[in-house]
């Protein structure tokens, strides 16, 4: 009987030991100590004993049964505090409860994205109505009623001297008739042209336009902060050209290539194999921009810069068609964080 | 402008391949956007920008590629005359403003038949289509010199004379594609002595056109005010290689070699037995362009160090009169063909463009401390605050068009016509009118998701919608737009019909975002919303938007089955009560002690009723009064309603006792009893 309760000790110790979670535990209670358990067979068993035999077993099968519950105990503290679920079965495979997540417009995030890297370089945030006159959006742009010029920049007009801004240079305008150089800003910005809807036109798109005015801001540093702009968001190994070209509001002026960001510059059907992607249009500021603003262009001189968001985002990305941007299907607004 | 290569190297000596100097001219300015090969030529599709009227021709391209490359450009000979034996045409300019100069001539004896071989690939090379021998002469130097020419059949000109002028008001013409076309008193006409019998610079008229059996013709070769040839384009819908180029400005003073180009052409193709002097009248010169160059200056605006050599190179390659005026400057006499260089800056750019912007350094302005003050404004910091608040409480952004139709707004959301801001030229009926709310294009963007199955959206819109002030003038207003429908997801194991009170939650989420701590939801029915859930939101006693859940009418107009919640409010008119400064108020030093009251009343008494008087009833020590349980039903008499109230109570002076919140509490179950008839658990 005694060789009996050391083996069901050795035997508890065991089991309990291996014992993996509480519901395990709970069954080796009800095997040892329930009311039909182990120790209460044992206990059992004494009745049959010789009567000299049986405090000595009854008292080893009561410290048994102290042993088995201090086993059981300390089992239970460490399995709690092992895991608090350990008494049901988890499955983590499962997907977690996830609060929801909102995402900005892809449009708003390469805003942001390049108003940053021109923040960066000690630019400031600065914006302009879309309802717009004439006179900013064209006559003190350098852009006469009737020139060709205006060619390059088809506009709805809605009554009077009024019309929806068909680029965000005008806030240039407002914004250097209140302050004075020196100062660097970014203007980002809605822009409308009547062009009928397809994959690479949208009667309304989106701008970011730059301006440096100071003392010897030379066409130089012009192409030095653009560099800084193609390298930090297209890449180091991005290459950038300047190309002549004519804008009314800049002389010299340049449209800005990078090599295709597609096929590395060997010419692909996103560059037209010409392997190089315009980017952006640029310049030093056009005398006849400074005069109109009453600013001294013996004194002082500036850059201009602008771009279209869309077309920013669309390369980026990989983005083929223009629509898809205020189509805002769910499954596409939600790629972007 | 499209350029034969071939014929280019009628005028210079090129020996790059044509991709090569495709390369090169576009890099100088010319951009070529394809060449193509064509039966042993090469086309280049270039693209002349709008101050380059110059190179409108290939002998201006020709001088293009000398400057680039400083290749020697031939000059074009104009055959000698013969038998000048005509009287010169009486030719009369009224319009001085619309023609600076005019010069005419008589060719007679002439033989109208098709061009030879070589001026018909000429012209197709060009993308125009071969007409006789007279008109492709007239194409022909067009597309040299870059100086339209007209041919008028001198027989069918009444008076045998010219007159340049106004046109009569109503004055018609049938122009040579043979549409009648009715004048108004702006455009500039060429007439005889009875009638117009060409639109100035733009198009000529069928009566004087020339025809196989002409005899005589009279040739023009003019230059008319840019604006007004571009006004006339415009007003006819005409463009034409004639208009094109006149718009931009001809050269004046090469009228007279462009006359005499064509009218040896002429004589030697067409076999003219007899000629004119020209009669030329008007101005003959333009006045000249002498500007100083400061190689300072220049090297200053470009952050270079070119040599004064090097500029006086560039620029005589330009063919232009190039002399040194002391160590730093430059004395530049501009030939009248290049009417563009007005100032210094612009022969500025010329030098940069041909030395190469590519040997222009990157450099970072010295002025990084330029950074004055803040980077952005209130303005720009709020609507940032705006779109990070609603996407973090798991929005997303969409953008919209801010042209809208007119049905949209009046049949689907009951505006009146004269309220629309509409646009004078629109694109099609989808892009009439500036919208006056979001709303229409946020629920295009639910019924879009729904049609494709996405049925749980959280979405908003943030900007600006257009009305008109009194005066009539228009202006935006920045306004956010919220929409919510479909389901709650809790997790994926519960979900839950997304209510009123969701949306209500962003909002006052978001006004505590802002700083805004008085505002109302004032139950009240508000245009497109359901009479039943329709709240407007007022700040400092001013309506600054809707929420509610939208009238079935108005889904059914797009489609839509499910409820949609939504708010729509004026940014512009919030600003003023954003407080975007934290303040800190100390923590509270004494412990508060809440007490539940549960009340049943009647359904119509609101929770801001009882909350008041609760506050009132209170007073201060009241700091918060929380709804905790909603129920209706069996328990409870119809038309009634159960809700449990927590209210916190704390001094800030002292920690309350028992007995003091005691009476407190029987206070407000009189006060609610007696005000709100409210029965009391």
């Amino acid at each position: 009987m005694l060789d009996r309760i050391k083996s069901v000790e050795a035997e508890a110790q065991n089991e309990i030991s291996k014992a993996s979670d509480l519901r395990a535990l709970d069954n080796l209670r009800i095997r040892y100590l329930g009311r039909r358990g182990l120790i209460a067979e044992l206990f059992k068993q004494v009745a049959n004993l010789p009567n000299e035999a049986r405090p000595k077993t009854g008292s080893e099968l009561n410290s048994l049964k102290g042993k088995i519950e201090g086993l059981l105990k300390t089992r239970q503290v460490a399995l709690s505090k092992g895991s608090i679920l350990s008494e049901e079965v988890v499955d983590l495979t499962l997907p977690g409860f996830k609060p929801p997540i909102g995402t900005r417009h892809p449009i708003i995030n390469t805003i942001d994205k390049i108003c940053e890297i021109f923040l960066g370089m000690g630019f400031k945030i600065v914006e302009g109505p879309e309802v717009e006159t004439e006179f900013y959006n064209f006559e003190a742009l350098n852009i006469p009623l009737d020139h060709p010029s205006r060619d390059m920049f088809d506009t709805f007009y809605i009554k009077g001297e009024y019309l929806l801004r068909s680029h965000t240079s005008p806030v240039q305008i407002r914004f250097m008739e209140e302050e004075k150089p020196p100062f660097k800003i970014v203007v980002p910005g809605k822009v409308y042209r009547p062009d009928a809807v397809d994959a690479s036109h949208s009667f309304m798109f989106h701008q970011v336009e730059g301006l440096v005015v100071g003392k010897d801001v030379t066409f130089a540093d012009l192409k030095g902060a653009l560099k800084v702009f193609v390298k930090e968001y297209f890449g180091e190994k991005v290459r950038m050209r300047f190309r002549p070209h004519y804008f009314p509001f800049t002389e010299p002026s340049a449209e800005v290539d990078i090599s295709c960001i597609i096929c590395g510059g060997s010419g692909c059907s996103v560059c037209g194999r010409k392997g190089w992607l315009e980017i952006l249009g640029c310049g030093m500021v056009h005398l006849g921009v400074f005069r109109a603003v009453k600013y001294n262009p013996e004194e002082i001189t500036g850059y201009a810069f602008g771009m279209g968001v869309e077309r920013i985002a669309m390369l980026k990305y990989g983005i083929s068609d223009i629509r898809l941007f205020f189509e805002n299907d769910m499954r596409f607004l939600e790629q972007f964080k | 402008m499209k350029a034969s290569y071939n014929w280019l190297k009628d005028y210079i000596n090129i020996r790059l391949k044509p991709n090569d100097l495709a390369d090169r001219l576009t890099m100088a300015g010319l951009e070529v956007k394809s060449v193509d090969g064509r039966g042993g030529d090469f086309i280049f599709e270039i693209e002349v920008t709008s101050n380059r009227p110059d190179c409108l021709g290939i002998y201006g391209i020709a001088r293009e590629i000398q400057g680039i490359f400083g290749l020697n450009l031939k000059p074009i000979k104009a055959g000698s005359l013969k038998n000048v034996r005509l009287q010169k045409p009486p030719i009369k300019i009224e319009d001085r403003k619309g023609c600076l100069r005019y010069v005419g001539r008589v060719i007679a004896g002439i033989e109208v038949q098709a061009s030879p071989k070589w001026l018909v690939d000429k012209i197709e090379s060009a993308g125009l289509r071969p007409v006789n021998n007279i008109v492709d002469i007239t194409n022909f130097c067009l597309l040299e010199l870059g100086q339209p020419l007209h041919a008028f059949d001198y027989d069918r000109l009444a008076g045998g004379e010219i007159i340049v002028r106004k046109a009569r008001q109503g004055e018609e013409i049938v122009t040579i594609d043979g549409i009648k076309r009715r004048l108004d008193g702006s455009v500039l006409v060429i007439a005889d002595a009875e009638k117009a019998v060409a639109i100035a610079g733009v198009m000529g008229g069928k009566d004087a056109e020339v025809t196989s059996s002409t005899k005589r013709v009279l040739l023009e070769s003019a230059y008319f005010d840019p604006p007004r040839i571009r006004r006339a384009s415009k007003g006819l819908g005409i463009s034409t290689e004639s208009s094109y180029r006149f718009e931009r400005g001809v050269d004046l003073e090469g009228l007279l070699s462009a006359s005499n180009r064509a009218a040896s052409l002429i004589c030697d193709l067409a076999k003219a037995k007899a000629i004119s002097q020209p009669t030329d009248v008007g101005i003959k010169k333009t006045k000249k362009a002498e500007i100083n160059l400061r190689i300072s200056k220049a090297n200053k605006i470009l952050g270079m160090d070119i040599a004064i050599s090097k500029y006086a190179a560039i620029l005589k390659r330009l063919d232009l009169k190039v002399k040194q005026k002391g160590k730093d400057s430059l004395e530049i006499a501009v030939p009248s063909f290049r009417g563009d260089l007005k100032e210094e800056i612009d022969l500025i750019e010329e030098i940069v463009r041909l030395y190469g912007y590519d040997k222009v350094p990157e450099t970072l302005t010295k002025i990084t401390i330029w950074g004055k003050g803040r980077q952005k404004s209130d303005d720009k910091i709020i609507e940032d605050l705006i779109r990070q608040g609603l996407v973090e409480l798991g929005l997303n952004e969409v953008i919209t068009y801010g042209l809208g139709s007119v049905d949209s707004y009046t049949k689907k959301l009951n505006f009146n016509d004269d309220q629309l801001l509409k646009v004078k030229n629109p694109l099609s009926s989808e892009a009439e009118i500036l919208r006056p709310s979001l709303l229409p294009g946020i629920l295009g963007v639910v019924a879009y998701n729904m049609n494709r199955k996405i049925t749980d959206l959280r979405i908003f819109e943030l900007g600006n919608s257009y009305f008109c002030k009194e005066k009539g003038t228009p202006y935006e207003r920045s306004t956010l737009a919220i929409a919510l429908c479909g389901m709650r997801a809790k997790d994926w194991q519960k979900k839950e019909e997304i209510d009123i009170f969701d949306l209500k939650g962003i909002v006052e989420a978001l006004f505590k975002k802002l700083g805004i701590s008085k505002y109302e939801f004032v139950t009240k029915p508000a245009p497109l919303l359901a009479s039943s859930v329709s709240s407007i939101i007022r700040i400092g006693g001013k309506d600054i938007g809707v929420l509610g859940k939208l009238d079935r009418v108005i889904l059914d107009g797009y489609d839509i089955k499910d409820s949609v919640f939504i708010s729509e409010l004026d940014i512009k008119s919030i600003m003023p009560h954003i407080k975007l400064e934290c303040t800190f108020r100390k923590l509270p030093k004494f412990p508060s002690i809440i007490r539940d009251i549960s009340l049943i009343v009647d359904e119509k008494v609101s929770n801001s009723e009882i909350a008041t008087l609760i506050k009132e009833a209170c007073g201060d020590l009241v700091v918060s009064i929380k709804p905790f349980d909603l129920y209706r039903g069996e328990q409870v008499p119809k038309g009634s309603k159960s809700i449990l109230y927590s209210i916190e109570y704390r001094a800030p002076d002292k920690t309350l006792t028992d007995e003091e919140v005691n009476d407190f509490d029987r206070k407000l179950r009189t006060v609610l009893t007696e005000r709100l008839h409210a029965k009391i658990r």
